[in-house]
Formats: C-alpha cells, structure tokens, sequence
C-alpha cells in the first residue's frame, strides 16, 4: 500500500502538472510525513525542483517551500564545487597519466543529466581507475594532500576491493572514493570493469563519463546488489529518479529488460508506482526461478559473512592496529557478554 | 542527568542550543533523515561514511513513521 505523501511525491516527480493530485485528497496530506520520506530518499532537492517546475508551489504551506528552497540551494551550490573538485581531479590525472572514468552521481552530474545541477544530491566524488594504475593513483593522491580517515585500518585483501579507502583533502570540499571496481567481488560475475575496457582503452582526456546505458545498468545493479534491492525488494526514489531522467527507454539495455532479472526485478518493484511505461509481465516459472535465486543469494552472502569475519579474527593475531580498534570498540559493553569479557580480556594482554 | 544538565551540555561554542537551532530551521529540520544533513554538510560527510538514515526500515511503508534507509547515499 502505497502512503499519500508517497503518492504525492511520485506525481509530483514523474508526472504532468495536471496530474498531481490523481488520487489525492490535498486535505489529507502531512507535509511532516513527506519531509521524512523525501529526506530519507534524498530527494528533497528533487522535490523542491519538480514542485517549482510544475507551478504547483500553491498546495504546500510558505514553511514547507521554504525550507525546501533552502535544501536546494544548498545543494545547488555543493554540487557546484563537486563539479570543479572532479574537474580539477581530472586535470590532476590527466598530467600524470593515469585513466579514469567517472561514476554515479558525480558522472550524471557531468553528463548533464539532469535539467539543473541541484536536484540530484551527491555524496562524494566516484571514479574508476585501472587496477594496474592502483599505486601510481595513491601515490599521486597522498602527493596531493589527499589522506585516507585516521580509522582507516589496511587489512589483508583476497579480492580487488571494490574501491580503495575513501580519501578526504583538508584544502578540498567533497571527499573522493577511487573505484577499483564497480560491485564488491561477489557479484562481479554479473557486472563487472570488464564493460569499460573499451572507454579505457580510447585516448586520455581530463573529463570522462560511462556512455548512458552503462549509467542505467550500473544505477540499476548497484541498488539490487550492494544495496540488496534484489533481496528485500526496497526501492529507492534516488535511483529511480536517475533511470528516469537517463530517459531509459531509449536506452539499448532495456530491450534486455525480459531477460535481465535484475533490471526485471527493479521495474517490477517500482510497478506499483506507474512511473515507467514498460510492460514487466512475470510468469509462474520466472517467479520460482526468481525465488530460488535470491535464495541461492542469501546462501552466498551469509557464507561470505562467515568467511569475511573469519578473515577478520585471524587478522586479529597479526595486526596491532586492528586489535587496537577491537578494544576500543568492545570496551563499553564486554562486561556483559562472556564471549566478549574472553576478548576483551585476550586484547589487553 | 537530569534534563536541564542534558540542555546545559548540548550547547554549541556559537552560544546556541540544538533546541534553540532546530526552532530557528523550522520544525522540518528536526524531522529531515540525517543523510541530507550529512551530504549538506561536507566536513561531516567527509568524515563519516556511516548510512545517512537513522531509520532501519526501508521502503517507505504507509504506517511507518520513520524516513526510509535510502540506498548507498554515496553516489
């Protein structure tokens, strides 16, 4: 069941001028109620736009408007200077060699995706590298006075982790994330760095972007993997947003919409909403298979949990900063748990 | 601690209270999910990558008053 605010905030994000009160009484609606939806969707700037764009300013109380003006203004001018962060980022790449693409937010930002910069809300700056470019990368970061988080503790790696330690400099705004690779390690048999090789391998230039399908494909298998969409069947008004201004229907990889059950799984989550036009029919035996293989998919990740803390406890042995970390973070509650009072009492030692 | 010590604690070097800013922002502000403030503020995003939601509970549900966990806020 779908709540009124949510209602209203989808008409007024996809939907004409004259259709957004289908289906709701404005009486009933609580603004307090959509404040905490769009907010927790990150959406407020979104809304914000949408609401000025369709003149319809009139249904919402002079507080309410305002505040939200401020949220886009605000973001307005952060995503400003995310922009000449990225752009000055690239020059700094392009001297020194290296290929990178730009990704996520930051890459729809560059892209011109969205009628105007303040709408989308961006948390850092993504790009991918090379992984042979890898220490070169870090090299001219930390010559850059980029630095990793003082917690940051290097542990031991099996697989290329998807991005390296997020890295902040105390000169800049936005905090930069340096991808490695587009999804963790599990899940890289479906989607993978493998699609951008081609975009590497074209001359270097300061500012590069993924071409729009890829867009599409990377918003839609980073929320049904690392963001287990594809589990729980959460949605999220961010991405949702992002397919729909990266106009996917004219997108090439919707024509695998049938086949795809990840994208599948997205547009059928969403149905509810009518945002998208796209006939999803599931069948009787596309169900069981879908079924079965999100269940295969809790297997893996819960034996990828075992394995990952597993990895973890043994680290404990040889690394004096992670057992540092350990301490601290069990100091406050080991009194009450035997196993924790053991490991506390075997990490002071 | 009683609660006049806990509003005593809460006051911030520019001589304010929390009560007193959210009453400046307007009721909204106290019920805005933390991950806008934290992408709004770029010193405290950059500090933390912790999930911007104080809500577990995704989705978005007719009665749940919380905000939905959006997803990976990074991007």
């Amino acid at each position: 069941m779908i709540s009124l605010e949510e209602k209203l905030l989808v008409n007024i994000l996809y939907r004409q001028e004259n259709e957004v009160l289908k289906g709701i009484d404005p009486d009933n609606i609580n603004f307090e109620k959509l404040i905490k939806l769009a907010s927790g969707h990150l959406m407020l700037p979104a809304l914000f736009f949408n609401i000025q764009k369709k003149k319809v300013s009139y249904l919402f109380p002079k507080d309410f408007i305002e505040y939200i003006k401020n949220i886009f203004e605000i973001n307005k001018a952060r995503n400003r200077i995310l922009l000449s962060e990225a752009k000055e980022l690239s020059e700094l790449f392009y001297k020194n060699n290296i290929k990178h693409i730009f990704l996520k937010g930051t890459a729809l930002l560059l892209s011109n995706v969205f009628e105007d910069i303040g709408e989308r809300m961006v948390g850092d700056i993504d790009f991918i590298i090379q992984h042979k470019d890898e220490e070169k990368v870090k090299k001219v970061l930390e010559k850059n006075n980029y630095c990793t988080s003082s917690n940051h503790v290097d542990l031991y790696r099996v697989f290329k982790p998807k991005h390296l330690p997020r890295m902040v400099n105390k000169n800049k705004t936005i905090a930069i994330e340096p991808h490695l690779e587009l999804l963790s390690p599990k899940y890289r048999g479906f989607f993978n760095s493998k699609k951008l090789i081609n975009t590497f391998k074209e001359e270097i230039i300061a500012i590069k972007t993924p071409n729009e399908p890829f867009l599409f494909d990377h918003c839609i298998y980073a929320l049904q993997f690392e963001d287990k969409g594809f589990f729980n069947s959460n949605h999220s008004h961010r991405s949702i947003y992002d397919i729909y201004k990266l106009n996917c229907k004219k997108s090439l990889t919707i024509k695998n919409i049938s086949k795809d059950i990840f994208i599948k799984h997205f547009f059928l989550t969403i149905a509810e909403f009518k945002i998208f036009d796209i006939p999803v029919a599931s069948s009787l035996s596309s169900n069981c298979s879908h079924r079965l293989l999100i269940q295969l998919f809790k297997v893996s990740v819960h034996i990828e949990n075992i394995y990952v803390k597993n990895l973890i406890l043994i680290q404990l042995f040889f690394n004096s900063e992670l057992r540092g970390r350990a301490l601290t973070k069990i100091r406050i509650h080991y009194q009450h748990k035997t196993l924790l009072n053991y490991i506390y009492i075997w990490l002071k030692a | 601690m009683n609660k006049e010590n806990k509003d005593n604690e809460e006051i911030a070097p520019s001589g304010i209270t929390r009560k007193d800013a959210i009453k400046k922002m307007g009721k909204y502000a106290a019920l805005t999910a933390l991950g806008t403030f934290m992408i709004l503020n770029p010193k405290k995003a950059q500090a933390t990558s912790a999930s911007p939601s104080p809500s577990p509970s995704p989705g978005g549900d007719a009665d749940d008053d919380t905000p939905p966990a959006p997803p990976g806020w990074g991007g």
